[in-house]
């Protein structure tokens, strides 16, 4: 008998119930979502700029690595770092805000990197002025069937007796810019 | 009178430990107050609900397997059954054999499931460098140690200590600073992230309608051990299964907010299988569906054990594991639910022992964010430990137990209660230096209700 077969003929068998429906909470959206999700990142040790701020940030010739998608939004004739590992900033495109909880929803589709906001210290990460929902469980329904990352805050850990420290393995800035 | 081991090991901890200890738990349960407040107009109504849902997987768990083997299979991850510990290493061991047959260096995501199974020294015995890459399973490995705390892990340890080893491994200059600790294991293990050809983890959830791999942490380590290796083996246990994507917006929420006191944690995965249209991203993805006793535990009395999502909110409640910390349980899962956990499915012969490190103050079971009956649970543990002769209970409670049984001992020790509290007994020094016995005014119940009209 394999392994497979000896722990389901080890299990009960179904008892055929329905599942429970899943929890919905209610919420009323925020005024400004935007605004929401600002106040949020702020306290998650992330900031959001004007999209006037992007040459600046970026303005490192070398340092930057962005995914494909992230491009038209960069200053004309930028280079692209050797690679995600040895870059200081990193660019990408995400497909959702999250005004309530601050959260990013990046998707790893086509042409994208998944390290791009993940390997450089500082993550520039720009979102369509649209592309904001009010909570987890609407990003849900909206979520990719490709492999996906929510990102709240900064890369942060508090192992060592309590201490909070951002950037442990992730990015320690996080700058989101809004696109049109 | 016996002193029992946890309390044994706790009289035995370094001051700093407990202290140590003792503050972080506080702080983790102040902070799941707060965040269980924010994220839930009725945080019980939330509970409740996951609750539900977990007893539907553990219901119907056969059927959610083999759901969650096809959705996994089709989007072309490499699912494995094992039923004990020693087929779950096996069948890692021949994946790294097949990927890196010379041996090398492997980077670890913090999971709970491959310390249960002793994954890191089977490996170290075949030529391979599994690397804990969680900061805190870092130190604990650097440190030959085991991790003390299902969620923090040295939680048992202050700066100094970390101090003393990163200064021994050459990690930088000694600093007690715990963001320069933090930054010299960064630097060291971004290394490794970057030559490793195999990368392992765990699984917080895993959607059994689409085959979805969940995982969640703050510092990006796992995501580094799921995207920069070519190949990467996932354990779960069985019980992890969801039934739906809708259903993880709640969890993440409980379990966030349970163990660390947030809304999400900084990082949530969502793995759908080995690289596609993406650029980069492991090129398979194995996952490996492990029982090492669970399917006894799902169709016996300590089922409900299995609704865990492992946020040790039950940990820093406790006042057993408050004052002890988790090395004194013995087991890799401590506090109340390994007190349950451990002898469930290791049996009540071997750990039973564990469910008397209680104080049956029944606080586990009211932060349980799927409302586990920890404390019920532990009571039958004791009962079937007792009864079977794997332990016995302190001598007093045996005395009290015959004479409450039997009318007239009840009836003579009412009689003789009142009088013992002015007798010096060696039982009640400590517990009566600060406490005295309530004097009897009056008649007893018994004589009243008997002569009542």
């Amino acid at each position: 008998m394999t392994g497979r077969d000896a722990i389901l003929a080890a299990l009960p068998d179904p008892e055929g119930t329905t599942p429970p429906i899943p929890f919905d909470r209610e919420r009323k959206p925020a005024n400004d979502p935007w605004l929401e999700f600002e106040e949020v990142l702020v306290t998650l040790g992330g900031k959001m700029l004007p999209d006037g701020a992007l040459p600046l940030l970026v303005n490192r010739p070398g340092d930057v690595w962005f995914d494909d998608d992230a491009l038209p939004f960069l200053p004309e004739g930028i280079a692209r770092a050797a690679t995600p590992w040895d870059a200081e900033v990193g660019v990408c495109l995400a497909d959702l805000a999250i005004s309530e909880t601050g959260s990013l929803l990046i998707a790893a589709t086509s042409g994208r990197y998944r390290l791009t906001s993940l390997a450089p210290p500082v993550n520039v990460v720009l979102v369509r002025e649209a592309a904001i929902v009010a909570s987890p469980e609407e990003a849900f329904a909206r979520v990719s069937a490709a492999s996906s990352v929510i990102v709240t805050g900064t890369s942060r850990t508090a192992d060592i007796e309590g201490v909070l420290v951002r950037g442990i393995h992730g990015p320690r800035e996080l700058y989101v810019v809004r696109v049109r | 009178m016996k002193i029992p081991p946890v309390e044994e090991f706790a009289r035995q901890l370094a001051p700093d430990t407990t202290a140590s200890v003792r503050k972080a738990t506080a702080n983790l349960t102040v902070a799941r107050t707060r965040a269980l407040g924010v994220a839930f107009e009725d945080a019980n109504a939330a509970r409740m609900r996951a609750a539900a849902i977990k007893n539907y997987v553990l219901d119907n768990l056969k059927s959610l397997l083999l759901q969650l083997e096809a959705a996994c299979q089709k989007n072309g991850v490499q699912v494995y059954w094992a039923q004990d510990a020693e087929a779950a290493r096996r069948i890692a061991l021949d994946i790294c054999k097949k990927k890196a047959p010379n041996g090398g260096l492997i980077v670890k995501a913090k999971s709970m499931v491959t310390e249960e199974i002793h994954l890191n020294g089977f490996l170290e015995e075949h030529g391979y460098k599994p690397v804990e890459t969680d900061l805190g399973e870092y130190i604990v490995q650097l440190d030959h140690d085991t991790p003390s705390h299902i969620v923090t892990p040295i939680i048992h340890k202050n700066r100094l200590q970390v101090a003393a080893t990163f200064e021994k491994e050459g990690l930088g200059p000694r600093t007690d600073d715990p963001t320069v600790l933090a930054m010299q294991a960064r630097e060291r293990l971004r290394s490794y992230f970057r030559q490793a050809k195999i990368g392992i983890s765990g699984v917080n959830f895993a959607i059994a309608e689409t085959g979805r791999l969940v995982l969640i942490e703050n510092e990006g380590n796992s995501r580094f051990s799921t995207t920069a290796p070519e190949t990467h083996i996932a354990f779960m246990g069985i019980e992890k299964i969801l039934p739906r994507e809708a259903d993880l917006p709640l969890f993440l929420r409980l379990l966030a907010g349970s163990a660390t006191g947030q809304q999400l944690t900084s990082y949530v995965h969502l793995i759908s299988g080995p690289r596609k249209e993406e650029r980069d991203g492991p090129t398979e993805v194995h996952l490996i569906l492990l029982d090492n006793g669970r399917s006894g535990v799902a169709s016996g009395k300590y089922r409900e054990i299995l609704r865990c999502i492992r946020c040790g909110a039950c940990l820093n409640v406790c006042p057993v594991y408050r004052q002890a910390s988790g090395h004194a349980y013995g087991h890799v899962y401590s506090g109340p639910v390994g007190a349950v956990l451990t002898p469930a499915m290791e049996g009540v012969q071997k750990a039973g022992w564990m469910a008397k490190a209680s104080s049956l103050c029944g606080a586990c079971e009211e932060v349980c964010p799927v409302r586990i009956p920890i404390p019920r649970m532990l009571l039958q543990i004791r009962d079937e430990a007792v009864s079977s002769g794997a332990i016995q209970e302190a001598a007093p409670w045996g005395l009290y137990a015959k004479g409450a049984s039997h009318g007239w001992q009840w009836r003579a020790g009412l009689k003789l209660l009142p009088m013992a509290s002015r007798f010096p007994h060696p039982l009640k020094d400590a517990w009566m230096e600060s406490r005295a016995l309530p004097r009897r005014v009056g008649r007893d119940f018994r004589s009243w209700w008997n002569d009542r009209p």
